[in-house]
């Protein structure tokens, strides 16, 4: 089920993208899955797995130097690199839709995002993604049309590509590398036109009333506040400012927050809303189930389940959601 | 033409007490960074490279590296603290006693004996840390320390600025750096509890965090023992945070947290 697929069609294209972009794929190293820069196309891993890290520091790196500050501010002169990301799942480019949202008039992230070439890709479409039921998943067409992707290939179930173009510039490299044999589709928003899913908007309002649920509280006494899922978390955006007073370094930084750290909600004086562990993990799940679809209509959550792979106690997402679902007692 | 007025540069002196000397040598590690790093200061006592140390009147910033095992060494700590304006402490031994502090944690007249098998005289006091001693106005924490840090702090102080670490654990970095969770792997990890800030270098080598660096604000102590005492025994778990000193420490911050409770 999870044998590489035909690859003939896209060779041209694999070929193509090597010459003028920096690959980043999801590749085996050891056991395990990561997204990092491949050298040769031979090392993208094509099982459909769900890679080990996401594919935000791409657009979003861990630390951005956001401008200068020696000799006055003058903004950092970056020249951003060209970086083809082939092989996002379905989850990673819902990710992606979010991100584009949050960030669409944040000039350092629109040039970087401009700058990159999204390859998706799905395997065995679509009977990997039911079993997360407890989340919003419809089937291919719908998904497709609201994901924003310059090609997408999807393997079918006998082993054939299906290859389409979801902008210009994926009609332009497709056209170069000699495929004829593609679909195009229509990016239509990142929202269905029936509006934002009933599922997400279910899990918005039972999750903002499940503050009294015993849940909270037994977490609280489990979680070590590694903010390891926050890390993780495809659509983890939130950010820090840092200024550097080193002139090996002088500059005023943008890093990924985390807010299972005290630090996220510390004001001046020292007062911090998130105190407890109770309250960042309770936090955290409003920020993902309840504000961002308030805020962008999109679903906070993926459901891809990273953060349940990284936990070191255990702490299982999906597990967490069907229980507050289950009955706020 | 208009006379330039001289600004005296601030003075600055280096000390080193019972120590390795690691924590020196990562600053001369920094080569032209940190020969730019003391062009700012006067640098009056720097004891690693000077012949004859001689102490001065009046001291704008002292680094204490080093433990006050000695009688001697807290002689100086002391005189030291008195002529410095501002006092910032350098690396584990200073800050939370140590390799050294292991022995607090054993019947101290029994390792003497493993160690000197010939009968000696040698003190053999209890291992404090700096802080016991004298008021520190800063830390800089690790063993060694972690240069950028390390230069980013002082020239906080020099622009006048309140330097601070952020407080987050030894995982964030880990993480972000793709290393693999030794917790989950099933190693006693002390990362969750520990301030970052180091690159996660020991857990680049495979290597689990000891706590060299001593515990950040918001470390849930309490849920990371109750997790390790799960699959490890009390004396395996504390045998761990003794390596570095830093047992007493966590200990006492998780009392102060259960009876905040």
């Amino acid at each position: 089920m999870n044998a590489s697929p035909d690859l003939k069609p896209i060779s041209n294209l694999l070929r193509l993208l090597a010459k003028d972009y920096f690959i980043f794929a999801p590749q085996k190293i050891g056991e395990i899955i990561k997204v990092a820069e491949i050298k040769s196309a031979s090392d993208i891993d094509w099982s459909g797995q769900m890679p080990e890290n996401p594919w935000k520091e791409i657009f979003l790196p861990p630390c951005e130097r956001i401008f200068d500050l020696s000799g006055g501010i003058k903004e950092s002169k970056k020249q951003y690199p060209k970086i083809a990301a082939v092989g996002m799942n379905v989850l990673d480019l819902k990710a992606l839709a979010l991100f584009d949202q949050v960030f669409g008039s944040d000039t350092y992230y629109r040039r970087r995002r401009n700058n990159t070439l999204i390859v998706g890709y799905s395997a065995d479409w679509p009977i990997d993604y039911k079993k997360f039921k407890v989340f919003s998943h419809t089937y291919e067409e719908d998904i497709l049309e609201h994901l924003s992707f310059d090609v997408f290939l999807a393997k079918l179930k006998n082993g054939k590509l299906k290859i389409y173009s979801g902008s210009e510039k994926g009609q332009n490299i497709l056209e170069a590398s000699g495929s004829k044999d593609y679909k195009h589709i229509e990016f239509a928003g990142p929202i269905q036109e029936k509006g934002v899913d009933k599922r997400v908007l279910k899990l918005q309002g039972v999750v903002w009333q499940s503050a009294n649920n015993k849940i909270w509280d037994e977490l609280g006494k489990i979680c070590l506040a590694c903010g390891k899922c926050s890390i993780v978390c495809p659509t983890c955006f939130c950010f820090d400012f840092k200024d550097n007073s080193d002139p090996n370094n002088n500059c005023r930084q943008r890093c990924w927050g985390n807010c299972f750290y005290n630090d996220f909600s510390l004001v001046a004086g020292g007062n911090k809303e998130l105190d407890t562990i109770k309250k960042k993990i309770f936090f955290w799940y409003v920020h993902k189930f309840v504000r961002i679809p308030q805020e962008y209509g999109l679903p906070g959550c993926v459901s891809c389940n990273r953060c349940t792979h990284t936990c070191p106690v255990g702490i299982d997402i999906a597990k967490n959601i069907r229980r507050i679902l289950k009955g706020n007692k | 033409m208009i006379k330039k007025k001289k600004v005296k540069k601030p003075t600055i002196a280096i000390i080193g007490l019972t120590s390795c000397e690691g924590c020196q040598f990562v600053m001369l590690d920094q080569g032209k960074k940190f020969l730019e790093l003391l062009g700012r200061f006067e640098v009056q006592e720097f004891r690693l490279i000077e012949d004859e140390p001689m102490l001065e009147e009046k001291y704008d910033l002292c680094l204490i590296e080093g433990n006050p095992v000695t009688k001697d060494n807290i002689k100086l700590l002391k005189a030291m603290r008195e002529r410095s304006k501002l006092l910032v402490v350098v690396g584990n031994c200073a800050a939370l006693g140590g390799v050294w502090e292991i022995k607090n944690y054993q019947l101290r007249q029994k390792t003497i004996k493993y160690v000197y098998k010939i009968k000696m005289k040698v003190a053999n006091p209890d291992i404090k840390e700096v802080d016991n001693f004298v008021h520190v106005d800063y830390v800089i924490p690790g063993c060694p320390i972690t240069g950028n840090e390390f230069l980013e702090i002082i020239y906080q102080l020099l622009r006048g600025r309140r330097p601070r670490i952020a407080q987050s654990p030894v995982c964030n970095e880990c993480r972000t750096n793709g290393y693999e969770c030794l917790l989950q792997k099933g190693e006693i990890c002390l990362g969750p509890i520990t301030l970052g800030g180091c690159h996660a270098v020991c857990l680049k080598s495979k290597q689990a965090c000891w706590g060299c660096r001593g515990l950040f604000e918001g470390a849930q102590i309490e849920n990371l023992m109750s997790y390790l005492l799960d699959n490890f025994t009390r004396g395996e778990i504390y045998r761990v945070m003794e390596i570095f000193g830093a047992r007493d420490s966590i200990l006492r911050q998780l009392e102060k947290t259960k009876k905040s409770k």
